[in-house]
């Protein structure tokens, strides 16, 4: 009696064995990207973040919005924006609405991040 | 005769596979090895930024100038509090800014945001404590790189801060790797018009009616004024421009080295003084308002201006 595996058993166990192996490669891969990506979103909340306190004191202090600035870091422009509230939120009376939008190219499509937060009216007035 | 064993040949296809398998594991081992300083490289500029932005956030956001200051300032004046017979001990540098061939050297202000904080045994409230917090930009022994040292003192009388080593004050390095770190200090100076002439207005009338406006200075030192005034570099226009006690915003731009320092990473953080931004700023005008003066203004920012409130007791102020 013949013993042993034939042609196609190997091959099929070569098979398997790199579809487990082949994801992670990917994996590795990925997780570089992931990281990096997190990365460069920590440094956007931190731009937007320090944008928004910026152009806070500016506007109250005469200086008119929206105000926008390319930060050349991040490679992504931010826009500082501020109006009324809308809807049913225009029950807070004496609140208004701010807002960072910030706008970037990934793999040449443009995405957008927004940084929304309320603030009383007298601290821009 | 039936042959035990295996032959030549199946011994080389088992070897073969043996090292196709070895190999491919040994290659996702190199890869994951390889994996951990990229990853490194990408967060921990971005971590080390965050970590300092927290600490350094919940610091700033609770500088102020203490009343116990006002009561050393207004001494000078007729007040119903200060004591004429006590001379309370002014505090230096409330707030201080100081660089180093422009780079930050020591930042040091007074916070109501300490680290450790107290709680009462029987009632089991919160005991504020206010302290001095002094972040110190130093450069890192046999290497090109800065770190960011971070202490926490009670000491608030004191007459310039010390240098370290500080037995008595927790030192810890907040922030590593760092290649250069900048700061910039931004308010509003309430500014002095100079009103027209009216023909028949008297000169007591129109400085009776001075019209100001504001203006946002951006300066990479903050010192207080008295010192201001022995430096060469002192404004034009000094006479005229009344300077807040504390900055609104502080801004921060690190130049961050990778771990492995081939790579640096840019990062600017702005981080808000709230008391500054919530009230209206206080200035250091040529004569002091007094205690009660100050009280009554924030009070009133405090509270509606339509609310009858009893005024406020001095010794509420400093009671635990």
């Amino acid at each position: 009696m013949k013993q042993g595996f034939t042609l196609i058993e190997v091959l099929l166990a070569l098979a398997i064995f790199m579809l487990v192996i082949t994801p992670l490669f990917e994996l590795t891969g990925r997780l570089v990207t992931r990281a990096a990506d997190r990365a460069r979103a920590a440094e956007r909340v931190l731009v937007a973040e320090s944008f928004l306190l910026e152009q806070r004191i500016l506007s109250r202090y005469g200086k008119k919005s929206p105000n926008s600035q390319k930060i050349a870091q991040s490679k992504a422009t931010v826009t500082y924006q501020t109006s009324p509230l809308s809807g049913d939120l225009k029950a807070f009376k004496g609140v208004m609405k701010e807002q960072v939008v910030i706008e970037w190219l990934h793999k040449g499509k443009k995405r957008t991040e927004r940084i929304i937060s309320f603030i009383p009216e007298q601290v821009l007035a | 005769m039936r042959s035990s064993g295996f032959i030549l040949l199946e011994l080389v296809i088992a070897c073969a596979i043996a090292l196709l398998l070895g190999s491919a594991i040994m290659m996702v081992m190199y890869q994951i090895n390889r994996l951990q300083p990229i990853v490194e490289r990408h967060i921990h500029p971005v971590a080390t930024a965050l970590f300092f932005y927290n600490q350094c956030m919940r610091d700033i956001s609770g500088a102020q100038v203490p009343l116990t200051q006002w009561l050393a300032l207004s001494q000078g004046q007729k007040t119903e509090h200060a004591d004429s017979d006590y001379k309370i001990p002014q505090i230096k540098n409330v707030f201080l800014g100081t660089t180093t061939e422009n780079m930050l050297d020591t930042l040091s202000f007074i916070t109501t945001n300490p680290l450790q904080s107290y709680w009462g045994a029987k009632t089991g409230k919160y005991i504020p404590r206010i302290v001095r917090v002094v972040y110190r930009l130093r450069p890192k022994k046999g290497s090109s790189e800065y770190v960011l040292l971070r202490q926490e003192s009670e000491q608030l009388d004191l007459e310039k801060i010390p240098e370290p080593p500080l037995n008595q004050w927790h030192q810890y390095i907040l922030a590593d790797h760092i290649k250069s770190c900048t700061v910039e200090y931004s308010a509003a100076w309430k500014m002095q018009d100079e009103a027209p002439k009216k023909p028949g207005q008297t000169p007591q009338q129109q400085e009776q009616s001075p019209k100001t406006h504001y203006e946002i200075r951006k300066k990479n030192e903050w010192r207080e004024k008295q010192e201001e005034k022995s430096s060469k570099t002192k404004p034009a226009d000094a006479n005229k421009a009344q300077e807040p006690l504390l900055p609104q915003l502080v801004t921060f731009s690190f130049i961050f080295y990778d771990p492995s320092g081939k790579k640096t990473v840019p990062l600017t953080m702005t981080i808000p003084v709230y008391t500054e931004q919530i009230y209206e700023p206080l200035y250091q005008t040529p004569s002091q308002p007094s205690l009660t003066d100050v009280i009554k203004k924030l009070s009133s920012n405090i509270l509606p201006p339509t609310a009858q409130q009893p005024p406020i007791q001095l010794a509420q102020a400093g009671a635990p």
